[in-house]
């Protein structure tokens, strides 16, 4: 697809969004899920549960394949995530001044 | 103790999936239609339908008829009409048909494999395709493009 096409594509069709599945209906499964081997290649891989907790970024996601909703703890930090940052940053500056004006006393 | 499991998410990026067509909500299509690409159904579609690509049917979306989908299928609205029988819509799906908490379907339901989600209003039958009888056919899968040998000039 070149760019005409996407551009096309994103006007006509939308951008990109997320849209909530629902909770699976599956068959009860062990509780005990860590490392996947894929057997036709031998690669040890992260299972699903692992790779929906512990993989940030979602960029190389296989495309069309849903994925866990994350935890309502971790949606609320990264909604929030700039101003946890920025209140990061000033608590580490504040700490800073105070530590040199006792220094400076 | 039982656990709540999590809820799933799909993201849906029309250029990544390569969702190309669109049937707007209040839009109403009907005859014997071939789409080149995904297709997102917002709107009414009926008749003899393939998509030769992703098919999204979002919330109020309506697919009636004999349906082909050559990629997966996502079902947010309804597969057939309210009252149909199940043998006035079906849909055979190449891929993974995912059905979700929105999804109604009362038509029959062909897939290779099938995700439900809790909520979802199965009415219809489904049956589980068969790998052997789903094999790309060469004529059907460049039907428009003659032929070419490695390396010639078009």
């Amino acid at each position: 697809m070149d760019q005409t096409d996407a551009f096309f594509t994103q006007t006509v069709v939308g951008a990109p969004f997320t849209a909530l599945m629902g909770r699976r209906r599956v068959p009860g499964k062990s509780g005990a899920e860590g490392l996947s081997v894929d057997l036709a290649t031998g690669e040890p891989r992260l299972s699903r549960v692992w790779q929906e907790w512990v993989v940030l970024s979602h960029a190389c996601d296989p495309v069309g394949v849903p994925r866990l909703r994350p935890g309502k703890i971790r949606r609320v930090l990264e909604r929030h995530a700039l101003w946890l940052a920025v209140l990061g940053l000033a608590s580490l500056l504040a700490s800073a001044v105070a530590w040199g004006v006792m220094q400076w006393t | 103790m039982d656990m709540k499991l999590p809820q799933d998410t799909l993201t849906i990026d029309p250029i990544a999936m390569n969702v190309v067509n669109r049937v707007a909500a209040g839009s109403r299509l009907d005859g014997d239609l071939q789409f080149d690409g995904g297709l997102l159904v917002q709107g009414e579609i009926s008749g003899q339908i393939r998509v030769n690509g992703r098919l999204i049917v979002w919330k109020g979306g309506i697919v009636r008829g004999t349906v082909r989908v050559q990629g997966d299928l996502y079902l947010f609205g309804q597969l057939g009409a309210a009252d149909a029988s199940a043998q006035d819509t079906q849909l055979e799906c190449v891929g993974m048909a995912y059905v979700a908490q929105t999804g109604v379907s009362t038509g029959t339901l062909m897939a290779k494999r099938l995700q439900l989600y809790e909520g979802a209003d199965l009415r219809g039958p489904f049956k589980t395709l068969k790998l052997g009888g789903n094999l790309p056919v060469l004529h059907d899968v460049q039907s428009q493009q003659p032929l070419r040998a490695p390396g010639s000039r078009p």
